[in-house]
């Protein structure tokens, strides 16, 4: 119930910001250099298609109208339609949004768990060389422009060694179901989720690190190792269950981020998600697609954040709920 | 130029990941400022060697289009540095301005303005980038701001933070009461204090720029008109199979560029704050030692606690400091121990090394503990029996702490009860929940904390209510010897005074032995039979309770004793130490810099432990001639006379 | 009687939760916090007035309104009996040159950036009293008057430099380098260690006897208090419960909360026996849910239906000497033994 009210609470406080984001939408779509109608209904549409559009989109009456029309018809679910295939957009990226969530989210998972428990093994053991040496690796990790590191597993996997395929998501004749399509899409999976891995996985451990460290220096800490709990234990009920705190905010704040590296992982491997569709429509300029992609994205962002503060609601006692 | 600086600069010097990164970020700042004078072909120019591998004639080989890729890596070095540069100020300059606004001004605007900041966090940024080139076309100027605009956000957050913390700050508060205009309390009293972090940031600001920028071009938004490692990548990508070097090149330098900068940025960062390196871990193992063969059984004449030439050092970098050095006192088994003295003396570091919980940065280095006749600690060492040192088989059960603000010392995400609980069944782990709940029950009623408030999570108990759970737990599993560290510490006056009297009562009930550590002579006065007063890592004296106050032998004691108003008593002018004592002596007694009567002998030869009878011991030259003179008839010291 | 110097007249406190509509629209505001609730003081020139409560009593809050760091809710301040309350501009700038501040924490008390010599001109720069060429020479001599010497060394160290006692006393200087009438002291010494603490007292006394300068001293601890102060004022809860002479207060209190605090004061010279400790109930006070009737009621121990339902008055016990409770005058003669036992 407590949960429930606050839960409330936060969905209430989205709604000024997904209508910001509708309104710098908008204003960039205003902004703009060129036509409006062209820019939604795209170069070359026929005459009744783009009456269609300014009949809908109201473009010929003041702006504010204008914004009501548009929110309408975000509203309706309408994204408009593709310039190049002339579907709705909306179906377009509906199409995309799983491939998408199966390769971010593997690697979210990995570099997160994998993180926290390197983070955590160097936090016992600060300043040592160990230590250092892993924070200067995941330093560099994170420096690494993501889809280079594709492109260079891609060269040694796949061009030099042919051990894994280079692109896609699956093979061109390979099965369509059962055990062996799943093990095909995974072994399509290996070098994406290997690079996107990689480079989150510098930040996690950064994170982790530093936040077990704090809390190992807590009073809280001595006091159970006072009491004469394992290590094992001071580790797990005291200093990482209070450390998750700090890095479960930082993951949902730092979502947004972590999508701009699959979009760029996804036009390396060519794999037929989200990001490959915004790669497709930024090369035939398809504006409605685009847009709807940065919408979709930033409404994903923000129902991210609210389960992340949910979660964290959950874990710390101290959230006034 | 300020200490801190000079400080922050040397440590930055002295980190070898700090050397690096910025020797590579010079020699990258200094190729691509030179690019135009190197003599390098022209990274646009066309010829006929396509896809040249790389060789003596092209060191990195040419591309597609036969163009030179060393001569376009390092044009591509100014595109990179330019983003870089001019996204990362503009973002600061933005943020901070309004970061700074925001928390200066607090209320609606700060409201107004944080929630602006939290919008554009959510906002994926990458994407508005992406779409905002998209719709108004590629060129490098639009890039940078595009960036900065999606950036700004973390800086102003970095400096709204800031600025709400300098603003307690004293000295802010001091200038504001001062009378001083707030534009000069910005400028001169919070930008320079709050500056630093915000320019460490920004080298990770610039690392992010040039990978956006870099991500922006391979997803083919670069601007066309420019060498971009990004737009290198973007084709070398279509001809990776036949030319890898076209992609390799580029992409090793922007890792090399924007791991120098975050790891300059990570170099700096620690050296203004060098304990995130080494503070908390896990407990270091110490070498433990057999228990002496001689060691004689248990007997009921033993004291509970007997501490030998005590030695537990700190390593603060390169230097060790003694914060205690060489302690020894024992204490009978139902007795009570005050140690008193002021911050720094060492009496907390003695209170965590009786119980071997000091941070991983201290270490004993010398020293005997015996508890009830038996050895805990040797030469200092743990001493281990059939495995398992024996330190672990008194803790909690035998000898038990109530640590200092109890905020801390209670883990906040588990209920009170919880953690009881846990402690109970952890060594009685027989105990059944409910077995364990009906102790708890007991104790709560014995410390006065009522039943009802056992489901609480230590944030929801008030100040008081908070110590008092710790004492619970301290004494749930009936220990006989309880260590308080500055129990009352932080509480008011009324409650302090409650808990004390808590104590009190339960050591008479329990006949438990205690060790009081305290700051407060008052305190120690009332609650302690024996008084031991720390200076700088020793016990300077030790004596019955009455007995030191009556008949101080250390002129420390005595300035302890007479620097403390009396609400009673009479009204008399306060002994004080000087204001500027010279520099501590080495080889002579520790107290003589500050001391009131120290002599030429005081000053060359440490003073030996002056047995006064009684079980009074004091460590001065001059022992048995203060201990002559009651307290109150001391001759003024230099401050009173300056006052007169 | 001379008129007093600076006067807090009923002063009232209180601090909404800035909550957003949402919270609000969900009834989750928080309530108000009463920082304080009806405080009236007054200063005469050359004296030391004491302010003594907990955490929560609301004396840091008194303090910092009459410096005018912060502007009450209702009540009024007046200075030399003008009402200054509402200053702005160079007004408050001419009345901050009268009225100063030193402050509890003296590790936080100066810029790190600057030396502890620009941090001591920086007042004077301010307020334009003293031409630039003499700026060293007025930072040499104040640093002389709060004992710090070699002076010229002192002026040029920084901060990090120098130890709690030290800096305090520097603190202490930059308050009164503009020479102010009045100087407003909260908790100066709380912070630092006990052999340091009772040489910045004595040199706020020797100070005050060179230049007859008036102190508002804040204070959680009685026994400074009336070591520092010609008269004490007790606070709880955002209202002054007693306030009379010092001795006067500590020997004859007719308030119970003044008893209780005397009592709990422990004893350092070891000659006084063993106190009796009385069990209170209730717990520390809360500054949200203000009790009805009189503040102190819940933790009293001679409550009494009255004490629960009708806010006590403000009883005249001596020359200014005054408490309000509904049994000062009993309180006064007999103290808490006797009137527990009256009241059982």
């Amino acid at each position: 119930m407590r949960l429930l009210r606050y839960f409330l609470f936060r969905v209430l406080q989205m709604f000024p910001i997904a209508l910001f984001i509708v309104v710098i939408n908008f204003a960039l779509i205003h902004m703009a250099p060129g036509d409006v109608s062209i820019l939604l209904a795209g170069e070359g549409a026929d005459p009744d298609y783009m009456a269609s559009v300014r009949e809908s989109y109201g473009l010929d009456k003041p702006l504010i109208q204008q914004l009501g029309a548009y929110i309408g018809q975000l509203l309706q679910g309408d994204l408009g339609l593709s310039f190049r295939t002339r579907e709705p957009v909306i179906d377009i990226i509906a199409e995309r949004v799983p491939a998408t969530l199966l390769l971010a989210g593997t690697a979210l998972v990995l570099a997160s768990v994998l993180g926290v428990l390197v983070g955590t093994v160097m936090a016992r053991r600060p300043g040592s060389a160990l230590d250092a040496a892993v924070t200067t690796i995941s330093i560099s990790l994170f420096s690494i422009p993501v889809f280079w590191l594709g492109l260079m597993l891609i060269l040694l996997f796949a061009v030099t060694l042919r051990w894994l395929p280079s692109s896609g998501m699956m093979s061109v004749a390979g099965p369509r179901e059962g055990l062996a399509y799943g093990l095909d899409v995974a072994r399509h999976m290996i070098l994406p989720v290997l690079s996107l891995t990689a480079v989150w996985l510098g930040q996690y451990v950064r994170l982790s690190r530093s936040s077990v460290s704090e809390t190992l220096a807590e009073p809280y800490v001595t006091t159970a190792r006072a009491i004469g709990f394992s290590e094992r234990r001071v580790m797990t009920g005291f200093a990482l269950r209070n450390a998750l705190l700090p890095i479960v905010t930082v993951l949902g704040l730092e979502l947004g981020l972590l999508l701009s590296g699959a979009v760029l992982t996804e036009t390396v491997f060519s794999w037929p998600g989200l990001g490959r569709l915004i790669y497709e429509a930024i090369l035939s300029r398809d504006t409605p697609v685009i847009m709807g992609a940065f919408l979709i994205m930033s409404f994903t962002v923000m129902l991210a954040a609210l389960l992340t503060d949910l979660l964290y609601a959950t874990l710390d006692p101290r959230v006034r709920l | 130029m300020n200490p801190t600086v000079i400080k922050t600069i040397r440590a930055t010097a002295r980190s070898w990941t700090g050397v690096l990164s910025l020797a590579l970020l010079l020699v990258i700042a200094a190729a691509a400022l030179a690019a135009p004078v190197l003599g390098l072909p022209d990274p646009a120019d066309m010829a006929f060697d396509l896809y040249q591998p790389p060789g003596a004639a092209h060191w990195l080989g040419t591309d597609n289009f036969g163009r030179d890729i060393f001569a376009r890596v390092v044009w591509g070095a100014r595109v990179a540095l330019i983003v870089a540069i001019g996204a990362a100020l503009l973002s600061i300059l933005i943020g901070s301005a309004l970061g700074a606004v925001a928390g200066y001004f607090g209320g609606w605007v700060d409201g107004l303005l944080s929630r602006v900041f939290d919008i554009f966090l959510l906002i994926p940024t990458f994407f508005l980038i992406l779409l905002i080139v998209a719709l108004f076309g590629a060129s490098l100027p639009l890039t940078i701001v595009a960036i900065a605009l999606t950036t700004w956000p973390r800086s102003a957050r970095l400096m709204r933070s800031q600025v709400l913390t300098l603003k307690s700050r004293v000295y802010v508060q001091a200038a504001l009461a001062a009378g001083a205009p707030h534009w000069w309390v910005i400028l001169r009293h919070v930008i320079p204090n709050g500056i630093a972090p915000i320019v460490t940031d920004g080298t990770i600001l610039m690392g992010m720029a040039i990978l956006t920028e870099a991500g922006l071009s391979f997803l083919g938004l670069g601007d066309q008109n420019m060498v971009s490692w990004g737009s290198m990548i973007f084709e070398g990508q279509r001809h990776l199979r036949l030319a890898p070097w076209m992609s390799i090149a580029p992409g090793v330098a922007l890792l090399v560029l924007v791991a120098s900068l975050n790891l300059l940025g990570d170099s700096v960062n620690f050296a203004m704050n060098p304990q995130l390196r080494t503070r908390g871990g896990a407990p270091k193992r110490r070498r433990g030692v057999a228990p002496p063969a001689d060691e004689p059984a248990a007997t009921a004449g033993a004291p509970i606690l007997q501490v030998t030439d005590l030695r537990l050092e700190y390593a603060a970098g390169d230097r060790r400091i003694a914060a205690v050095d060489g302690v020894s006192f024992s204490l009978p088994r139902g007795g009570s121990l005050g140690i008193v003295g002021e911050s720094g003396c060492g009496k907390s570091s003695l209170g965590s090394a009786l119980l071997q919980t000091m941070p991983n940065n201290a270490e004993l280095t010398g020293g005997t503990i015996r508890y009830d006749g038996r050895a805990i600690v040797l030469d200092g060492k743990p001493v281990i029996e059939g495995g398992r040192s024996r330190i672990e088989a008194l803790r909690w059960t035998r000898m038990a702490t109530i640590f200092q603000s109890a905020m801390n010392a209670l883990n906040p995400v588990t209920t009170v009860r919880r953690q009881m609980v846990d402690t109970l069944r952890l060594h009685r782990p027989g105990m059944t929940r409910d077995e364990a709940t009906a102790r708890i029950g007991e104790v709560f009623d014995m410390i006065g904390i009522p039943r009802s408030r056992m489901n609480a999570y230590p944030h929801q108990l008030s100040g008081g209510m908070r110590q008092r759970a710790m004492i619970a737990l301290s004494l749930i599993l009936e220990p006989e010897l309880v260590i308080a560290d500055e129990p009352t510490t932080a509480l008011d006056m009324l409650i302090q005074d409650q808990i004390l009297g808590e104590i009190a009562d339960l050591r008479e009930r329990l006949n438990l032995s205690l060790i009081l550590v305290s700051h407060d002579m008052g305190a120690v006065a009332e609650s302690c039979e024996t008084v031991a007063v720390m200076y700088a890592g020793r016990i300077v004296e030790i004596a019955p309770t009455r007995r030191i106050f009556d008949r101080p032998a250390h002129p420390y004691s005595r300035t302890l004793i007479s620097a403390l108003p009396s609400l009673t008593g009479p009204l008399e002018t306060l002994d004080s130490l000087p204001a500027t004592g010279s520099a501590a002596a080495e080889g002579g007694c520790r107290f003589a810099h500050a001391c009131p009567a120290a002599t030429a002998l005081c000053r060359s030869t440490p003073p030996p432990a002056v047995q006064l009878g009684g079980n009074h011991v004091a460590e001065c030259h001059y022992a048995e001639e203060f201990a002559a003179e009651p307290v109150d008839a001391a001759e003024p010291t230099a401050t009173e006379e300056a006052c007169a | 009687m001379s008129q007093p110097i600076l006067q807090l007249d009923s002063l009232r406190m209180v601090y909404a939760d800035d909550t957003g509509l949402v919270s609000r629209l969900l009834g989750r505001a928080d309530p108000p916090v009463i920082a304080a609730d009806d405080v009236t003081l007054a200063l005469r020139p050359g004296e030391t007035l004491a302010v003594v409560g907990e955490s929560g009593s609301g004396k840091t809050t008194a303090g910092r309104i009459a410096t005018l760091q912060e502007r009450p809710t209702a009540g009024r301040v007046l200075y030399e009996g003008r009402d200054v309350t509402g200053l702005t501009g160079a007004a408050l700038k001419a009345y901050r040159a009268k009225v100063q501040m030193i402050f509890q924490n003296p590790y936080d008390a100066l810029n790190p950036r600057l030396t502890v010599g620009q941090s001591l001109a920086e007042p004077l720069t301010l307020h334009g009293l003293v031409p630039r060429a003499g700026l060293r020479a007025a930072v040499l001599e104040m640093l002389e008057a709060v004992e710090l010497r070699p002076a010229e060394t002192f002026a040029d160290a920084f901060p990090s430099e120098l130890s709690g006692g030290q800096l305090q006393r520097i603190a202490i200087a930059r308050a009164l380098i503009i020479k102010p009438r009045v100087v407003i002291a909260d908790e100066p010494v709380s912070m630092l260690d006990v052999s340091i603490r009772s040489g910045v007292m004595n040199l706020m006394r020797g100070i005050q006897r060179d230049t007859g300068v008036t102190y508002l001293y804040i204070t959680h601890d009685l026994a400074v208090a009336r070591y520092m102060a010609d008269r004490i004022a007790v606070m709880y809860l955002g209202a002054v419960l007693e306030e009379g002479p010092a001795e006067t207060l500590i020997s004859a209190a007719g308030h119970p909360y003044t008893r209780l605090l005397i009592r709990a004061a422990p004893e350092h010279r070891a000659t006084a026996v063993k106190r009796d400790r009385i069990r209170l109930p209730g717990d520390a006070a809360s500054q949200t849910g203000q009790p009805t009737g009189c503040r102190f009621h819940p933790r009293c121990p001679l409550a009494q239906p009255v004490c629960r339902e009708t806010a006590p008055p403000r009883v005249a016990l001596g020359e200014k000497h005054a408490a309000s409770c509904h049994f000062a005058t009993e309180v006064r003669q007999n103290g808490l033994a006797a009137a527990t036992a009256a009241a059982v």
